[in-house]
């Protein structure tokens, strides 16, 4: 932070001792007495009977998978079904000391939290309140074959509950998430249970998002990354426990929002991967809760408890809660546990010996309590034994309803498959409320920068010819000028990433927004590009708005789980019931080499789910930056370096001082013509006019230059009407060859436009090879010369020129390059 | 002697650079790596620092003027 901590080499160089202190290990001694005394003996039972629940559930889920069915009710279910048979307590525990607000987010194997979260709900909440829950718009779908007057019974709420967990399960319409999410992404807003996640430790930067909203908004719930043991290896992990913990929340200067994040990594230790063992195996550590001393002094407030004892479970959580409302949060809790039934139902358990298995059993969590409750006379035998029967019948009702297709139909994806695809983006946004001013340090306009930039020409042209960057609107500026706004009229809207504080980001779009914006609202993050991304996810999830940066985007792949696998699929897989506002910039670089060079916006259109924008120039740059940052869909904004420094040529009437917006998916004429088209991608688009002008100037040729502007969505008519004007068609981009984004474009035209064409299409695109030194770029990337073979290949003669390169494409496929 | 101090190589993409503020005027001692002004460009604003010790002999652009990459700014009569 700016010059507020300082390197004092006399310090760093002093000769000492790093202590990291003590991690408890199943501290918990109370007594069952005591813990009944307690808790009273209505939630002792109430949790006794979640765990049946629980149990029951997913023995019906193991038969079903085994046998094809359940209490001799035949159905065939091909999903997954990972179960957590053995470890009831801990979900339990966990359940036992949330709120109903409180947030649990989960893996594959959840569904135990997932139902003693969804039950202590139930159990909490009013007649009155639930029946408003389950008529919502987002959730009213579970019920619309049932009777809802009888829904407001407890009793009938669990059962629907049930219903809409195995009917998800299932697949079927009538899940939380209307059957595409499934066993593994199961969730219920309402009752604050955010999504499990497929990808092992998926939910650790998504929760720790859901804590920085928490956090940023003022809110008090804290929120619950239930992940598995397995999970500790994971990278994304690792980075999240960190941000939970940066220093900067509790070095906060304005002392505002100060505190780690409210967020408990919850690691459900069963002591296996799938049959791997993390210790003694895959891991370095003897003890999974060593890693919290890894992050910070703190220790995490790490402990290990028992999690086969819902009582030191619930003690474990209610502790973290009162840690956390301190803001000495995060909190690592090492919940020991142990699973009997198989990573899934095919496991041979061929890793582990029947004498462990049955060494487990004999501390199964449901009879521990079970021999407690008779003990102490809470229940009778004959009662528990009608519990059992009746807990048996409850999940048997909710059973049968959901393979019921009059009850619980399938969606008809048969008739109507792009049900689905329709659920990819909402296609909303939040316009900005020009009259709402949010929290500031000080008046944007009294900024050296806002000063700056308005005293710049709007327009890069003057009489004497192109203006530089300080005399008029850089492409940099015209990014600058709606994020300040958006910003400064919108407190829900969190801006992160890599030196974006004071330094203003690499390239110094940021710049002058360090004095305006609170350091909660915009703030350097660690290099952690995984964090990064996945917590803006769970920012966006909780309801807020989040602009993250990566810095160059080769650094996608370090964060591609978070972009193509939660980023862009949250949407969907929620059934369009989660929205995820979230603007990702990433720069495209130059002159740095291989792995700082790559136009990967083609990759990125790949990816189903993510709405792709790429300006060229500055007047695009700000009108799409508008858009998306209203936009409640995810969008990637796609910057070249390029283009920074460049000043509003093309468009003549320059860059608008007022706020506008261009709509997303539209490309545009830039250069009108009637001999040819050349379409661009991204900064190709100065090359194109380029080329362009010298085809008039040299040849008379009249060239129309249409810019993409937009990749995901895209519309063609534009390019479609040019094509049949002109019959000639370029296509042109940075990006590599192989996979190209354009492809598709190209086969579009060859479809729409067949009786048009005059010659194929000629591409110019980058060779599926490395990019090499900044010297030799334009040996590399797609150059005017290149543009001009291309007007060659038209079979247009542009008299004293012949061929520079010649490109043997067929050979290349057969090298691999 | 006389010598200049020179608009240092800043690596902005063509040297876009306003020399913003003086600091110092013409008949001031300075030393080298005192801050003698501010240079803005488009991503940042950075100190220009003295690479000379000595008296100002003149500043040769006047505060607002744009600035290319090693262009001379300042003359000093330099101390040996
Ligand atoms: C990123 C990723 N790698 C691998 C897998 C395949 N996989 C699914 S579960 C699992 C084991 C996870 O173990 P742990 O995190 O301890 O959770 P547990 O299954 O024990 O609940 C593996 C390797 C995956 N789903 N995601
Ligand atoms: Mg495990």
């Amino acid at each position: 932070m700016v010059k507020t901590l300082a390197v004092d080499p006399e310090e760093v160089r002093k000769s000492k001792v790093i202590h990291l202190g003590q991690i408890p290990v199943n501290s918990f001694s109370q007594t069952f007495i005591q813990s009944l005394t307690q808790l009273g003996k209505d939630k002792v039972i109430f949790s006794f009977r979640t765990m049946l629940i629980i149990r029951e559930f997913e023995l019906m889920l193991e038969e079903i998978k085994k046998l094809g069915k359940y209490q001799e009710t035949a159905f065939k279910y091909a999903g997954p079904a990972h179960l957590s048979i053995g470890q009831e307590a801990s979900a339990v525990g966990q359940a036992l000391a949330l709120d109903t607000v409180d947030i649990i987010l989960g893996s594959h194997r959840s569904h135990g939290e997932t139902l003693a979260k969804g039950l202590f709900a139930i159990d909490k909440l009013s007649d009155q309140e639930l029946t408003k829950i389950f008529e919502a718009p987002e959730t009213k779908h579970i019920i619309k074959n049932f009777n809802s007057s009888k829904i407001t019974k407890k009793e009938k709420a669990i059962e629907v509950f049930l219903f809409g967990l195995i009917s998800e399960i299932f697949g079927k319409e009538t899940g939380f998430n209307k059957g595409l999410g499934g066993s593994m992404h199961a969730f219920y807003t309402p009752f604050g249970i955010y999504p499990n996640n497929a990808i092992v430790g998926g939910s650790a930067p998504i929760a720790t998002g859901i804590a920085l909203y928490n956090r940023v908004q003022r809110k008090n719930n804290v929120v619950i990354a239930n992940i598995g043991d397995a999970s500790s290896a994971c990278g994304p992990v690792w980075e999240s426990m960190n941000f939970a913990a940066m220093g900067q929340f509790k070095t906060n200067k304005e002392k505002k929002i100060n505190g780690g994040l409210p967020i408990v990594y919850f690691f459900v230790n069963n002591f296996y991967g799938m049959g791997g063992q993390p210790i003694g195996e895959t891991m370095g550590y003897e003890n999974l809760a060593r890693v919290g001393a890894g992050i910070n002094p703190d220790r995490l407030h790490t402990e290990v408890v028992d999690g086969n004892n819902i009582f030191a479970v619930h003690d474990a959580i209610t502790r973290a809660k009162k840690i956390i409302a301190q803001g000495k949060g995060p909190v690592l809790i090492d919940c020991q546990t142990y699973r009997f039934s198989g990573h899934s139902p095919s496991d041979a358990s061929s890793y582990r010996t029947k004498e462990e298995i049955d060494s487990w059993r004999d501390v199964d969590p449901i009879k521990i309590l079970e021999t407690d409750i008779l003990n102490n006379n809470l229940l009778l035998p004959q009662e528990i034994e009608e519990m059992h029967l009746q807990v048996k019948k409850l999940t048997f009702d909710a059973f049968v309803k959901a393979i019921d297709d009059k009850i619980s139909p399938r969606l008809p994806l048969h008739s109507n498959p792009e049900i689905i695809g329709n659920l990819t983006f909402n296609n909303t946004s939040k316009e900005i409320d020009f009259s709402y001013a949010a929290e500031t340090l000080m008046d944007p306009l009294q900024t050296q920068r806002v000063k700056s930039t308005n005293n710049k020409s709007r327009i890069g042209k003057d009489q004497n010819g192109i203006l530089s960057g300080v005399k008029a609107i850089t492409f940099r500026d015209a990014l600058f000028e709606p994020i300040l706004e958006h910003a400064i009229h919108d407190d829900s809207l969190v801006i992160y990433g890599e030196e974006n504080r004071d330094w203003g980001g690499a390239f110094g779009v940021y710049r002058g927004l360090t004095e305006v914006l609170p350091s909660h609202r915009l703030f350097n993050s660690p290099i952690a590009e995984a964090a990064i991304v996945g917590t803006a996810v769970g920012y966006a999830m909780a309801g807020g708005r989040a602009l993250i940066e990566l810095m160059y985007a080769d650094f996608i792949g370090r964060a591609g789980d978070e972009i193509f696998n939660q980023l862009a699929k949250w949407q969907a897989m929620s059934g369009g019931i989660l929205k995820l506002p979230v603007v990702l910039r990433i720069s495209v670089g130059s002159k740095y080499g291989a792995q700082h060079s790559q136009d990967w916006s083609s990759l990125l259109t790949h990816i189903s789910g993510l709405k792709v924008i790429y300006p060229a120039t500055a007047f695009d740059a700000k009108g799409l930056m508008a858009s998306a940052l209203e936009s409640n869909d995810p969008v990637v904004f796609v910057e070249n370096q390029r283009l920074y420094d460049n000043v509003e040529t093309i468009n003549i009437s320059g860059v608008p001082q007022e706020y506008y917006k261009i709509e997303i998916g539209k490309p545009a004429i830039v250069r009108a013509g009637k001999d040819l088209t050349i379409f661009s991608v991204g900064a190709c688009l100065i090359r194109a006019l380029e080329a362009a002008e010298v085809l008039e100037n040299k040849w008379n040729i009249s060239t129309e230059v249409i810019d993409a502007r937009s990749l995901v969505p895209f519309d063609p008519d534009l390019l479609i009407k040019s094509v049949s004007k002109t019959k000639k068609l370029i296509c042109i981009s940075d990006a590599c060859e192989r996979g190209n984004w354009l492809h598709g474009i190209m086969n579009l035209i060859y479809e729409k436009n067949s009786n048009d064409l005059e010659n194929k299409i000629s591409s110019v695109m980058a060779p599926n090879w490395i990019t090499p030194a900044a010297e030799q770029e334009w040996n590399y990337f797609p150059s005017v010369e290149n543009i001009l073979d291309a007007v060659l290949d038209q079979g247009i003669t542009l008299l004293g020129r012949v061929r520079t390169i010649q490109n043997d494409s067929l050979n290349n496929f057969k090298k691999g390059i | 002697m006389e010598e200049q101090i020179l608009t240092p190589i800043i690596g902005s993409e063509d040297g876009q650079a306003v020399l913003s503020t003086w600091s110092v005027k013409a008949g001031d001692h300075i030393d080298i790596g005192q801050i003698i002004g501010s240079i803005e460009t488009n991503k940042a604003v950075l100190d220009l620092e003295s690479t000379k010790k000595g008296v100002i002999k003149a500043l040769l652009v006047a505060a607002g003027t744009e600035i290319a990459d090693l262009q001379p700014l300042v003359t000093v009569i330099v101390e040996s």
